[in-house]
């Protein structure tokens, strides 16, 4: 299938590139890695009449250490995601949804920024990220707003992203060295997998190293957006660490998921899942933050 | 045993540098001047009566060359077994009815491919919906829609195979069980989609390149569905990437290219999209199987009684060779003296299901192989000891199929074990861990004709020339399988010439002999082999008479081609080199080339075929218990394919069965829904990936195999049947989980696994 006929724009700037979004509005999509966006356009479901490609601009290519927090580029890829030694250090949970993220191919393309604004509920990035306590830069002509990244999904493909408006960058506060996260993803291959649920928990510990002083649980997968669980976390917090605390989580999670059947998988199914991957990624969070 | 050269030895495959460096040319690569693309109209109901078409606005549109319907054209029926005529249900466009969701309505041809995608849009159908059916029970159910009306209870054939006395058998039996298993629809997923170019030329002879496994057939098809004489249509095979079953019968775009070229004398080229592959394209057939079986308490079997529903979808396509051979494969590996089967076929208002490689074994031996690992459970014996017992060996006889005249069965199994480790494995695995067995018998090509073809099965000819070169003229089809340097190597080893010395031209069917029934049912190493053996001794023996009369030697001398040069046997001066010789016996005969045709058809072989392979696999997994996820640790093979012509190919034929198996025991299925496949993309038509393929290790039971070229049988199919049991009894092993319903899902293992 041919691609519907567009105009093409590469600014080099942040400023060129909200400059054009701002002029050419609704007939205009950012254009990042592409394997989203070409995707359906290829299969005619979007026709925008300019692509405004953003691979050109440096800035939002790096991976910075700004006083304690860590700025992501939004055109960083997955690929460089998973290599990072920043990201490795600290805040590997992302390294490893960015590790499992389709295929190699696909991670040399895909940026990070377009796994958040494509808004896929199963997308692989945004748990680990909101696991972080991850917030979104957003600019246009208009001035620059940041948002936390949980509150930036409206349901499948939406966002609170401005037409006019480009995500720059995503700031995470570096987590204490107490602190750990994990990450896991269900499929039944290894490689090239849309989740069948998917699972970031982060658990930061007392000085004590024995209470939960803070936790995060997210689930993607069983929502129409990626999903925090309240319960979850609730029952962790200020509360000692010991097995039947993160099974007791597992099931409060499996509880405010709301998982959809079709034909990958069952409701039921991915309710149970969510119990055991619940548990497995606080298993995970919670030995990372003891090596600490 | 005879030892080789060439044979046997690891040569490299004649087309692999022309598909790594890309040069390799494909159909969809064909580009010839003024060309249009055609796009096809499906149907977007399961069952319906096509009321109207109006295709004004279509044709209106610019860009558009030719918009064609069922009526535009001859409405000649066509199917493989032209054996049987009332078999042949399709049309190549639907006429007044359509029976699944992608049927073949109407057909585009344009300037350029967006174009044809935008008239399909203006091509207004009115349709009458009609009841439709979506399982063999629906379909079997009284008063249920009727699907073709020539089949009355939508069963478009049956096969029964009967013998021994299956009453007695029973009686006989100290132990008898009963289980129905089912199996589900998985699709051939060739690297490339279907393509096809038609150019007719000024005098209406229509040269047409397609990307097939069967060029004589669909040359045949193409003849009789267009009205015309079978040589003023020319068939070229280019490269093609993979078949598997699912190119192996002439196709609507092979109709309609071949027509719309004709009717607007310019080329015309269709491919088709992944997504119409996965969502309309032919797939091997989900079956329900009855089987029962009985045994002595010592473990002898002493009766099968097995009975099939073939899902066949909305045509017959090739599901009368998947339930002929179903039956047959019901009854291998094992002796069993008291037998029965009944296979129906069956319609649905589904895609047809066609021939998908094993042919209906992979069905028939996950049930079969299934229901041995259960019964050996309740006996309390071993299963490779179980099967060791019951194992066929060479010379037995099944009534009405053949006489096995080659079988390393049994020390496949003793081989697989050993390797395994087995015996020690089976006790000691802890819990999640598990190991299983599965076995596999398969045929080396088909004796029914079902074609009715009125040529030799295989056709091959050779010409020699004085600089030392031949070449082999076969219709034989190398669809990736690797067959054009098998039988390179065959005709090289016979002559006693280099690989480099030999030309092949293949699969052209204006060029190379008649005939060649094409690359299915692992017939072409056997067939083709054969014919080039053949061709090849003719050969020799015009080159050996006329160096026995150059030198005068005595007639009892042996001769010898070896080398590149020919001499008597023992005494090697007295020869020449092959292109001397060659010379020599042209300017005997004043110039006239040396050539020489090779013929094989299959005769005094029963009804199925030649020549049985046999092997033996076991699989290792690890099941993770919460999840139900389950990962394929080691597989290990054991089998018996003859003489091993080419290692790296057979080799290359094992690991893409256990992919192939793989896929089918866990993660791969066409999910429909009310005859509407839902997934359509290969990220979620599930293949595994790099990542998934466990290691493996294997080994080839030498044996002879009388019938085949130098000995060699086949090694293509059978692989594919054995992998699906093995993983699922090792499954078992691990968790207590008996699965009698492929595919094997996480969510089936944990409710499996809950009830325990
Ligand atoms: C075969 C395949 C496998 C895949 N597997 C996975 C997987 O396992 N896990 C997973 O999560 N995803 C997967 N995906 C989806 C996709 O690759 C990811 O979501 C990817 O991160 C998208 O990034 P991109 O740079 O390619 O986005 P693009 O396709 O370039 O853009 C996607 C959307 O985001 C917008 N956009 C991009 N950048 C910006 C920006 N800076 N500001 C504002 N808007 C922007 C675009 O306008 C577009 O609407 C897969 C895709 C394919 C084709």
């Amino acid at each position: 299938m041919l691609l519907p006929k567009f105009d093409y724009h590469e600014p080099l700037s942040v400023d060129e590139a909200c400059q054009i979004m701002s002029d050419l509005g609704e007939k205009a999509k950012p254009l990042a890695g592409g394997t989203d966006l070409i995707v359906n356009m290829k299969k005619k479901i979007l026709s925008p009449e300019h692509l405004v490609a953003l691979s050109r601009i440096e800035d939002l290519r790096k991976i910075e250490l700004l006083n304690g927090s860590v700025r992501i580029g939004a055109c960083v890829t997955a690929a460089e995601l998973a290599e990072s030694q920043e990201i490795k250090r600290g805040l590997g949970a992302l390294g490893q949804g960015a590790g499992i993220l389709g295929s190699p191919l696909i991670r040399n393309l895909a940026t990070v920024a377009g796994n958040l604004v494509s808004a896929r509920p199963a997308a692989d990035l945004p748990p680990p990220l909101m696991a972080y306590g991850a917030e979104v830069v957003l600019k246009s002509r208009r001035g620059e707003r940041t948002l936390p990244l949980e509150t930036f999904f409206q349901g499948p493909g939406q966002t609170l992203l401005e037409i006019d408006e480009i995500l720059t960058e995503i700031i995470i506060q570096r987590p204490p060295e107490s602190a750990g996260a994990g990450y896991i993803k269900l499929g039944t291959r290894k490689a090239l997998e849309i989740s069948l649920v998917n699972v970031a928990a982060y658990v930061a510990l007392d000085s004590s190293g024995t209470t939960i002083e803070a936790a995060r649980v997210v689930l993607g997968a069983v929502a129409p957006t990626p999903l925090r669980s309240p319960s979850a976390e609730k029952l962790l917090i200020g509360e000692k660490v010991d097995p039947s605390l993160f099974e007791k989580a597992g099931q409060a999670a499996a509880k405010d998921s709301r998982p959809i059947d079709d034909f990958r998988g069952s409701a039921q199914y991915r309710r149970d899942m969510v119990a055991v991957l619940t548990r497995r990624a606080l298993n995970m969070a919670l030995e990372q933050a003891r090596r600490a | 045993m005879k030892r080789f050269n060439i044979v046997g030895k690891d040569i490299p495959r004649a087309d692999g540098r022309a598909k790594v460096t890309g040069t390799a040319i494909y159909t969809d690569d064909i580009k010839l001047p003024g060309m249009l693309y055609g796009r096809i109209l499906r149907s977007p109901l399961a069952h319906a009566r096509i009321l109207h078409i109006d295709t004004k606005k279509a044709k209106a549109l610019p860009g558009v060359k030719c918009v064609i319907t069922g009526e535009d054209t001859p409405k000649i029926k066509y199917g493989n077994w032209r054996l049987f005529p009332n078999t042949q249900d399709e049309y190549p466009l639907a006429v007044d009815k359509v029976r699944f969701i992608g049927d073949e309505v109407a057909a585009v041809a344009a300037v350029d491919r967006d174009t044809a995608e935008e008239a399909l849009d203006l091509i207004r159908i009115e349709y009458e919906e009609l009841p439709a059916v979506f399982d063999t029970d629906a379909a079997l159910k009284k008063g249920a829609p009727l699907i073709h009306e020539a089949s009355p209870g939508n069963i478009s054939l049956d096969r029964k195979i009967s013998y021994g006395d299956i009453k007695k058998g029973f009686a006989e039996s100290d132990y008898i069980r009963e289980d129905v298993f089912t199996v589900h629809a998985v699709s051939h997923a060739y690297l490339e989609p279907c393509s096809t170019v038609a150019q007719c030329d000024l005098d209406g002879r229509i040269t047409l390149w397609t990307s097939t496994q069967v060029p004589y057939i669909v040359q045949c098809l193409l003849a009789s569905t267009l009205g015309m004489r079978e040589n003023d249509i020319r068939v070229i095979k280019p490269y093609v990437g993979g078949g598997f079953g699912g190119k192996m019968e002439m196709r609507p775009w092979e109709f309609c290219a071949a027509f719309m070229a004709k009717k607007t004398g310019r080329p015309v080229k269709f491919t088709l999209t992944r997504e119409e592959e996965l969502a309309t394209g032919r797939r091997r057939h989900p079956m329900k199987i009855y089987s029962k079986v009985g045994f002595k308490k010592d473990g002898t079997l002493v009766a099968k009684d097995l009975k099939i529903h073939l899902d066949g979808g909305a045509y017959n396509s090739m599901g009368p060779t998947a339930t002929f051979l179903s039956g047959n494969f019901g009854a291998m590996l094992y002796r069993i003296p008291n037998y029965r089967y009944l296979g129906q076929h069956i319609y649905t208002n589904k895609p047809p299901a066609g021939a998908m490689r094993g042919f209906g074994a992979p069905q028939s031996l996950f049930a079969a192989e299934t229901q041995m690992n259960m019964a050996a459970e309740e006996l309390g014996i071993d299963p490779i000891d179980l099967r060791i017992k019951n194992a066929m060996v060479t010379g037995d006889k099944i009534p009405d199929v053949a006489t096995i005249s080659s079988c390393g069965f049994i020390e496949s199994l003793k081989e697989v074990a050993k390797m395994s480790n087995w015996k020690r494995k089976r006790r000691t695995l802890r819990t999640g861990r598990g190991i299983g067995v599965g076995c596999y018998s398969f045929i080396s090509g088909g004796v029914f004709n079902w074609f009715n073809t009125q040529y030799p099965f295989s056709a091959a000819e050779v010409r020699a020339f004085a600089d030392g070169t031949v070449h082999l003229l076969t219709m034989a089809s190398d669809i990736g399988q690797g067959s054009d340097t098998t039988l390179k190597q065959i005709l090289a080893e016979e002559l006693g010439l280099k690989m480099e010395d030999i030309r092949i031209t293949a699969a052209d069917t204006a060029m190379t002999p008649q005939a060649d029934l094409g690359s299915w049912g692992s017939r072409v190493t056997l067939m083709a082999g054969n014919a080039t053996l053949e061709a090849a001794k003719k050969i020799k023996e015009v080159l050996f008479g006329a160096i026995s009369a150059r030198y005068n030697l005595n007639v009892i001398y042996d001769m010898e081609c070896k080398d590149g040069r020919i001499y008597a046997k023992g005494r090697p001066d007295r020869g020449m080199s092959f292109g001397e010789a060659v010379a020599l016996v042209q300017k005997a005969n004043r110039g006239k080339p040396l050539v020489a045709r090779g013929h094989y058809t299959p005769r005094g072989k029963g009804l199925v075929t030649p020549a049985f392979s046999f092997g033996a696999q076991v699989a290792e997994v690890e099941v993770d218990r919460e999840t139900g996820l389950v990962e394929v640790k080691k597989m290990w093979t054991a089998h018996d394919c003859g003489t091993v012509i080419n290692p790296t190919g057979v080799e290359g034929q094992l690991e893409g069965s256990i992919h192939m198996g793989l896929g089918y025991a866990l993660s791969e299925e066409l999910v429909t829904k009310e005859g509407k496949t839902l997934n359509t993309t290969f990220l979620d038509y599930k293949i595994p990936s790099a990542l998934d393929m466990p290691p493996g290790e294997s080994i080839c039971i030498e044996t002879y195999e009388p019938e085949g070229p130098m000995g060699a049988k086949e090694a293509g199919e059978g692989l594919v049947s054995p992998t699906a049991p093995a993983i699922a009894e090792a499954v078992c092993h691990a968790t207590g989980y008996r699965c009698k319903d492929l595919p094997i899902t996480p969510e089936k293992i944990l409710k499996g696994l809950r009830k325990k």
